[in-house]
């Protein structure tokens, strides 16, 4: 059913944009009048060139695109593309001279693959220039190059609601996921829910992230040091799968088809009692919009949690920032790159502090940020920024959905999942 | 039509599909016989608002350098074609030889992503296709013997899924299936199986 299977979710998730859309066109209709008051007077300061930005879509985003938006005026275009496809359509938009998007809202692992073709700028120059309300804890360096201005920080951490596990007994809200998995039996076994717990777990790279998330957990690496190598397949692997089975065990059947969309929707109903979720999405799960108080009110953010006696949490920090394209003329450089200061500028952040954990001046933190702030103070990793991270990434996401519905051992999935990632980095050039 | 005016006739679109079809078919296969450059890959330091690590990092300039020397990359013959991730053929005479039966060497060999792909495709082929047509016989017949005050609406009914917009269609499918759906459900009922997943079908 692979093949059906991936078309139908594809109607779906863009049913599912374009109803968040419709929502969104609203907010942003009225954010952008609300901005304008401010812009008007102010400016950007932008003469002339060309903005237009390709970035994931997600509530954060949407505000900074919106106020990066308000430059546009006499001889300056502001064009944004958000789509959760960004990732797909990025390499060939920016290789193309001119490039398609002068600005590209990047993470860890997207940036990575940018500059492993060379297709991003540094932004010394710019920073210099026009980078003065920036923190330095904002730049992101590589080999002492600024490549990209970090905004908001992101990481999967454990929502929970703290009505269910009262009912059921469980006293405290769960640190570890041995304690989930001891709350999720006490939640079945009370007749609460079927299926407590809910992690992305949409196969593919939603899976994949899973999985990297829990052997972070472990403090493994994925490669022999120094090498593009790949090292999971040993205790630390098998016992990451085993934690991820007994999970979804706990889990509605259809697990494999749950991306942030569908968790989220499925807290906001009140279906499930111990989620994994984006911090991204905690402004949107406590906002009571689609969702009922008893739920929202329950609603509890914590750190995600360790395992197996490890110290580290069994998450990766992400930070979502802006870069801009090589292959455009400084005029257009500069004019996105002032756009986009605009659109993440203390005003923005204040505007929409819920939205997301912000980098940047003026963000007072919040419940909607304890979990990400949580997993970060715990002394969780940031998703590891190697070239050959992403083609690990897309093998773990093919091959460990085997294993999680019994069909292989956890060991013959590892070794499907070194052997798949072996020949595609052979063919990128990675490996000889 | 004499011989010369028909290939002034033809010219036009001979060029278009000779450029359009022809050349990028040929393309593509001597680009599939090229492997990317060995990366050159250095060691930095990456820095950002989670404090500072030494990575890996690919040396772009090494490394269009090499691009430049030679644009189509590392000439690599039929590996790609059988590596792993396509015909995979040593991981199939490693089954071959391994395998005590022919059915453990099949399940080797399903668990190999071309041969995955190509059995879904040959069982919907030779399962789904004679079904529909055979189902759609059955029904043509059951619909000609009714009473004629019956043939109308029943005649609308039958057709009514192939008036439906596909997408729609498949949405109302997709949620039909569901675990919590009607059709989900009723399987998982049937089938006394409460962590039946349609939707999750790893084949």
């Amino acid at each position: 059913m692979v093949g059906i299977n991936q078309d139908v979710a594809k109607f779906v998730v863009s049913y599912y944009n374009w109803e968040k859309q419709m929502f969104l066109n609203k907010i942003t209709v009225a954010g952008a009048f609300m901005f304008l008051g401010t812009t008007a007077m102010a400016g950007c300061g932008i003469s002339s060139g060309n903005v237009s930005i390709l970035s994931n879509d997600f509530p954060a985003i949407q505000a900074v695109t919106a106020a990066a938006s308000t430059c546009a005026g006499d001889g300056v275009m502001v064009e944004a593309n958000l789509t959760k496809d960004h990732k797909d359509i990025m390499v060939a938009a920016l290789t193309a001279n001119p490039a398609q998007y002068t600005s590209i809202i990047a993470s860890n692992s997207t940036l990575v693959t940018l500059m492993n073709d060379g297709l991003v700028q540094s932004l010394d120059a710019l920073v210099e220039k026009h980078g003065s309300g920036l923190k330095p804890s904002q730049l992101v360096t590589v080999d002492g190059k600024i490549m990209a201005v970090a905004f908001m920080a992101n990481a999967q951490h454990l929502f929970s609601r703290s009505d269910m596990l009262e009912q059921a007994g469980v006293s405290s809200i769960p640190a570890t996921y041995e304690d989930v998995l001891v709350a999720a039996e006490a939640i079945k076994s009370a007749g609460l829910m079927d299926y407590p717990v809910a992690l992305n777990t949409k196969a593919g790279w939603n899976l994949a992230e899973e999985f990297v998330n829990m052997y972070m957990g472990t403090g493994a690496e994925f490669f022999k040091p120094g090498t593009a190598e790949v090292a999971v397949n040993n205790d630390h692997g098998v016992a990451t799968l085993n934690m991820l089975k007994s999970l979804v065990a706990y889990s509605n059947p259809d697990y494999l088809t749950y991306d942030s969309n569908a968790t989220q929707a499925e807290w906001e109903a009140g279906n499930i009692a111990l989620a994994t979720l984006w911090g991204s999405r905690g402004g949107a799960v406590l906002d009571g919009e689609g969702s009922t108080e008893a739920v929202t009110s329950t609603t509890v953010l914590t750190g995600a949690p360790t395992w197996g006696n490890n110290a580290r949490p069994a998450s990766t920090l992400w930070w979502d920032g802006i870069a801009i394209s090589a292959n455009i003329s400084d005029e257009d450089a500069e004019a996105t790159f002032i756009a986009m200061m605009h659109g993440i500028s203390s005003d923005v952040i204040k505007a929409n502090n819920d939205a997301t954990v912000w980098l940047g001046d003026g963000y007072t933190p919040s419940a909607a940020s304890a979990g990400v702030t949580a997993t970060a103070a715990g002394g969780a990793a940031p998703y590891p920024m190697l070239p050959f991270m992403g083609t690990l990434h897309g093998a773990l996401g093919a091959e460990i959905s085997d294993f999680l519905q019994g069909s292989e051992s956890a060991e013959q999935a590892l070794m499907d999942v070194e052997a798949a990632y072996t020949a595609a980095a052979t063919e990128k050039g990675f490996l000889k | 039509m004499k011989n010369r005016t028909f290939f002034w006739f033809i010219l036009p679109s001979l060029v278009t599909m000779m450029l359009f079809i022809a050349l990028p078919i040929g393309s593509v296969f001597i680009q599939s016989l090229h492997i990317e450059h060995t990366t050159v890959l250095k060691e930095v330091k990456n820095c950002g608002p989670f404090g500072c690590k030494l990575e890996m990092q690919v040396d772009v300039d090494a490394t269009s350098q090499l691009k430049q020397d030679s644009p189509l990359g590392k000439f690599n013959g039929f590996g790609t074609y059988k590596n792993r991730n396509h015909l995979a053929v040593s991981e199939l005479s490693t089954a071959w030889t391994n395998s005590p039966t022919f059915g453990v060497f099949l399940s080797e060999a399903y668990n190999l992503p071309f041969y995955r792909a190509l059995a879904f495709t040959l069982t919907y082929t030779f399962v789904v296709t004679p079904m529909v047509l055979l189902l759609g016989f059955c029904i043509a017949l059951g619909v000609n013997s009714l009473p004629k005050q019956f043939k109308g609406p029943t005649i609308f009914v039958s057709l009514l899924p192939m008036i439906v917009t596909p997408l729609i269609g498949s949405l109302i499918l997709f949620w039909m299936i569901d675990a919590e759906g009607i059709l989900g459900s009723t399987l998982q009922w049937l089938f006394e199986d409460p962590n039946l997943s349609l939707k999750a079908s790893p084949k």
